[in-house]
């Protein structure tokens, strides 16, 4: 069944790739239609827990190869939502593309990049989601650079980044193949040898453990990975960023709730004399500070950043910071917290993403200082990213809430204070830049340039009121997405926590959203009673404006310089400025670049010098190899 | 001319129960140009206090009620006042400061300085003196408010009324600002 | 009979917080030695306000006003007041009304935002990294009182402190007392911590583009933060209240400590307000959570 599915994927792609340029509405509304009967089939899987599927693919000696799909919990609700919204994307790509020149073979390579998605996500052994995960990082590769140069330059940041991460895992596969006492590529069956294998060899278990946390934060862009992120979502293609921030940058989060949290939860079952701090493993409160680290990062990087798509992926950085360290408080309530606010963030993400591809589409500009006042000319897509930041900076009562509210249940009945309050440093500096991006694009003055931009076609329109929908929905009934969630957290040995459609208790205290929703609703409809009395309000043009009396014709003042957008959080940036130059990554990794490329030199340098250079490499190198041979 | 008299604009009716509060809570934006603004903070602090009646400096000509010229008015600054004025939201007076609003007091023959408020903005009241002391400021504010009470104030009106005389009025001293040289001209 | 409740808790919000400004105002004039306007002139002025005429710039203005309007007057049902409670299973869930106000904060400033003025924007830039600066400190000494009353329900830690004033966080946690009140000092906007409504600097900041009723649901607004702030912080530090009467007594002795200070105080410069706020509250909020965690 699931591969049947993945290999229509295939087809799919092929028939995409046989309908060629010249027909890109009928292939992006043919993929948008054959991804709704995927999603259509997975629905039909639900329920179907435990499915493992073999295919053997070649045998070498004893070892088969072959491919296990399996449906788990987990991997069904991952599978399921990132579809969804995959379809909501889709449907926006249809128009976006039709007269895009440079789309070239975008679509062949996501509906192949779909494919993969899925396969990690019912995989049920470490080499098929290895395989998996590695035609992910090609093909989405490829789409976010599709020959442009700026592009080029920014998906190096990511495919390097994705690459060290990948190799790890590949070096963590080997090792856990490798030790006796594990030697299975289950990924299930590996947890739980490696749990009791953490009893006798600690340090195995640990750089195994290591190997793999480092490819699942380099893909999710926790810290120090935080950098690729902003560089790959500016550049690339305006409909594929809300697929990058959605649903990509998640698989490193699955892939910690498939093995890293089961593991650790495991291991605090089976080892008895672990150190611990607060209930937890140290190294899982190591990894959760990790993870607010990422938060602050994030929310600091995104306020002093100018570029729109640039900020949104910094604000995504910091989202997935919430969600990293949530899990790994590894409480009901922390996996479960952490694992709505990937699905919330999902949602709201993307519809902010289709929201900014939805402005540039019409204004072609990035930079937020040069647009502005677009709200009364695209009053849905303002609408979208008006709601989408609500959510995202966890105002009640859309989605965001309901998982920031279980997340600060986790970390409070957890007794984390410190954590406690890095998340939510984090979370009030997203009302800043989230406020900004909202002033900047769409408040304050409407340049002259842009007197003439309507709103988008109505296709265009459609994923973006979907995807206000499901905000308010998840927001007034959370329990619709936390009943599934429950089952996943359940299967990871956890009591989950107790949800019904629209309550959720805590240990702390308990919440009714559907209250919260209608508290709203009626507080507005009292203030609106006031906003009735007296005379009716009336309208001015927007430059018939405070100016200290100046006439603005008269003093050459436009719309353009009367609009507050450059430098907006100057004196934020004044206040961290020491602590920025002293710390940043970015650097680094520059200098790594640096370093390698004078060392890449030194050797070509020394391979064209003379015959005498590069037999010297030769031998250096053979030495080299025997010594690690003979080490291991 | 002036088409129609204040006489005719009186407030009536509930807007007479309103005013009551408008009286009460006179926000100000005072232009301050003129010398007279000197009088105003002994005005504003301890000995003579206005904020008892409600009167407070505001920030800018959407939240007032009330516009302060205080002094002398260049036409430059005159264009700035009009706009000021058209600014502010109804009900909204004017109060000329001094005797340079009443007549152009000292500067009577000066070319650049006008010498009668009221005929480029509905003033509805004058206090003179040059400059007018506190206590004649207050007293001042206390004649606005009783006139206000009695729906007597209603200069803003008058200005809706005859919008062409006052911009007629308006028109042929703003003329004198225009540059002499046009900005093409100096690059020339 | 539920609309009629909200109504009740929204007036009394509005009154009791309009009172408090006009009481106010008098007090600040008392002693700066001068008379001062009546008690009631905050309701003069809002009624006036609402008799003027009135503009905006287009509906996004008017929607954010009143989302601001909204937010607060939301946010007051989940506070206990006294011995009311407008909700029993959230009888003040400390992460909601947090979140739930800067619907308050979010509509204002979108609302101001959309009028297009800079000096609105700028206001607005201001008060949101002055927000950073306060939460921190006040959610740090919150973090250790949900710690040790195990809810995170301003209810239960106000039940927790009934009888007697020694059982009040007051007396039990002071250095977080502390670090609340120099926060609340920053969320009344007062000075030293006035950047963001600076009059002759940026023109009363978000208030530039405001007139009539928009200025008046803006005042309410302000009306009703007060009375939202300093009633939880009654909750969290002054035991609650056993009639209203007492709860509002309360709230006013807060205020009142806030407008001494704001009376006698210059301006800080907007860096350094974050910055002090960074330091000496956080260190007193720390030193109290530290307490709290040790012993």
């Amino acid at each position: 069944m699931i591969s049947n599915i993945l290999l229509y994927t295939m087809i799919a792609a092929v028939i995409s790739f046989a309908l060629g340029q010249k027909l890109k509405a009928v292939r992006w509304s043919f993929s948008a239609l054959f991804l709704g009967y995927v999603g259509f089939q997975l629905y039909g899987l639900y329920g179907q827990w435990g499915m493992v599927e073999t295919h053997n693919i070649f045998s070498l000696g004893s070892i088969n190869f072959s491919l296990n799909f399996g449906i788990t919990k987990l991997g069904w609700f991952f599978a399921f939502f990132t579809t969804i919204i995959n379809i909501m994307i889709w449907i926006f790509s249809i128009v976006k593309n039709m007269n895009e020149k440079e789309e070239r073979g975008i679509n062949f390579l996501w509906i192949l990049l779909a494919g993969s998605n899925l396969a990690i996500f019912f995989s049920v052994d470490w080499i098929t989601f290895f395989i998996a995960w590695e035609i992910m990082t090609w093909t989405s590769f490829f789409i976010i650079t599709p020959g442009w140069k700026n592009s080029f330059k920014a998906a190096n940041w990511y495919f390097i980044l994705s690459m060290f991460g990948a190799y790890a895992m590949l070096v963590g596969i080997w090792w856990l193949y490798a030790t006796p006492a594990i030697h299975t590529l289950n990924i299930a069956s590996s947890i739980a040898l490696l749990a009791k294998l953490s009893i006798t060899a600690p340090g195995t278990v640990g750089i195994i453990i290591a190997l793999f946390v480092l490819s699942f934060f380099a893909k999710s862009a926790v810290f120090p990975f935080h950098p690729w992120p902003a560089e790959a979502h500016a550049e690339a293609p305006d409909d594929f960023s809300p697929y990058l921030s959605g649903i990509m940058i998640k698989y490193g989060l699955y892939g910690i709730l498939l093995f890293i949290v089961p593991l650790f939860i495991q291991i605090m079952k089976v080892n008895p004399n672990i150190a611990m701090v607060n209930g937890i493993p140290v190294y899982s409160y190591i990894l959760a500070w990790f993870g607010a680290i990422t938060a602050v990062l994030g929310t600091y990087l995104a306020i002093v950043s100018n570029d729109m798509k640039k900020l949104a992926a910094y604000s995504t950085v910091s989202n997935i910071g919430y969600a990293v360290t949530s899990m790994f408080i590894l409480s009901s309530a922390g996996v479960t917290g952490g694992l709505f606010h990937v699905v919330n963030h999902a949602v709201f993400k993307s519809a902010i993403f289709l929201s900014l591809g939805a402005v540039k589409f019409r204004t072609h500009e990035r930079e937020m200082h040069k647009l502005g006042g677009l709200a009364t000319k695209m009053p849905i897509t303002f609408l979208t990213f008006l709601l989408g930041i609500i959510a995202a900076a966890g105002i009640p009562p859309l989605n965001g809430y309901a998982s920031k509210w279980i997340i600060y249940q986790a970390l409070l009945s957890g007794h984390f204070p410190f954590l406690t309050t890095m998340i939510f440093l984090a979370s009030t500096g997203a009302f800043l830049y989230l406020f900004r991006a909202l002033h900047s694009i769409f408040l304050g003055q409407l340049p002259r340039k842009f007197n003439n931009v309507k709103e988008v076609p109505f296709l265009m329109q459609i994923p973006m009121i979907l995807g206000i929908l499901s905000m308010l929905g998840i927001g007034y009934a959370p329990g619709i997405v936390l009943k599934p969630i429950g089952l996943a957290v359940k299967a990871m040995g956890l009591t989950p926590m107790t949800v019904e459609n629209t309550l959720m208790v805590g240990k702390l205290s308990s919440i009714n959203t559907a209250v919260v929703s209608s508290t709203f609703i009626g507080a507005f409809f009292f203030a609106f009673a006031f906003y009735l009395i007296g005379k009716k309000r009336h309208h001015v043009e927007p430059l018939d404006n405070y100016t200290a009396g100046q006439d603005p014709e008269e003093f050459g003042l436009t719309p353009e310089l009367y609009h507050f957008a450059l430098k907006f959080y100057e004196p934020v940036k004044n206040i961290f400025r020491p602590i920025e130059e002293k710390l940043n990554i970015k650097n680094y990794y520059r200098a790594l670049v640096r370093n390698a490329n004078s060392f890449g030199a030194t050797l070509s340098e020394m391979f064209k010098l003379s015959g005498a250079g590069s037999s010297m490499i030769f031998v250096l190198g053979l030495v080299v190899i025997i010594l690690a041979g003979w080490m291991l | 001319m002036i088409q129609t008299s204040t006489k005719d604009l009186h407030d009536s009716g509930f807007e007479k129960v309103l005013n009551f509060f408008r009286k009460r809570s006179m926000w100000m934006l005072h232009y301050c140009t003129g010398c007279g603004a000197m009088e105003l903070p002994p005005t504003m602090t301890t000995r003579w206090d206005m904020e008892r009646f409600g009167i407070g400096p505001m920030a800018t000509p959407r939240q007032a009620d009330l516009l302060l010229i205080t002094g002398y008015l260049s036409i430059k600054s005159l264009k700035r006042v009009i706009r000021t004025y058209e600014q502010m939201q109804d009900p909204k007076w004017v109060i000329g400061f001094g005797s340079c609003t009443i007549n152009g007091g000292i500067y009577y023959d000066s070319y650049t300085v006008i010498n009668r408020l009221s005929d480029y903005i509905p003033v509805d009241l004058t206090i003179e003196g040059c400059m007018p002391r506190p206590e004649a400021i207050m007293t001042g504010f206390q004649t606005l408010m009783d006139a206000i009470q009695k729906g007597e104030a209603v200069g803003y009106k008058k200005y809706k009324e005859n919008y062409e005389w006052y911009k007629k009025n308006q028109d042929s001293v703003l003329g004198r600002t225009e540059p002499v040289f046009t900005s093409s001209e100096v690059k020339k | 009979m539920i609309v009629l409740k909200f109504i009740g808790y929204g007036f009394t919000a509005i009154i009791i917080g309009l009172l408090f400004m006009g009481i106010g105002r008098k007090y600040t004039a008392r002693i700066q030695r001068r008379y001062g306007p009546p008690f009631w002139q905050a309701f003069i002025d809002v009624t006036k306000l609402f008799s003027k005429q009135s503009l905006s710039h287009n509906w996004i203005m008017d929607f954010g006003i009143l989302m601001g309007f909204a937010g607060i007057v939301g946010t007051i049902l989940f506070m206990p007041i006294g011995p009311w409670h407008f909700f029993s299973l959230m009888n003040g869930n400390i992460v909601i009304i947090m979140y739930f106000m800067t619907i308050g904060s979010l509509g204002m400033a979108m609302g101001v935002s959309a009028s297009g003025n800079p000096n609105s924007t700028i206001g607005i830039s201001r008060a949101l990294t002055l927000m950073v600066g306060y939460e921190i400190p006040f959610v740090i000494a919150v973090i250790g009182l949900i710690f040790v009353s195990k809810s995170s329900l301003l209810g239960t830690m106000v039940s927790l402190q009934s009888g007697g004033i020694m059982n009040w966080n007051i007396i039990k946690y002071p250095f977080g007392f502390i670090a609340v009140e120099m926060a609340l000092q920053a969320m009344l906007g007062e000075k030293p911590f006035d950047v963001i409504t600076a009059p002759s600097e940026i023109a009363s900041g978000p208030m530039v583009e405001l007139s009539g009723k928009m200025m008046g649901l803006a005042f309410l607004q302000h009306a009703a933060q007060i009375f939202l702030e300093t009633g939880i912080v009654v909750n969290l530090f002054l035991g609650g209240a056993n009639n209203i009467w007492e709860f509002f007594l309360k709230q006013f002795v807060l205020f009142i400590l806030s407008l001494t200070v704001n009376a006698i105080s210059p301006r800080f410069k907007f860096e350094d307000a974050v910055k002090w706020l960074w330091t000496w509250p956080t260190v007193f909020a720390l030193i109290q959570l530290l307490i709290i965690i040790l012993t």
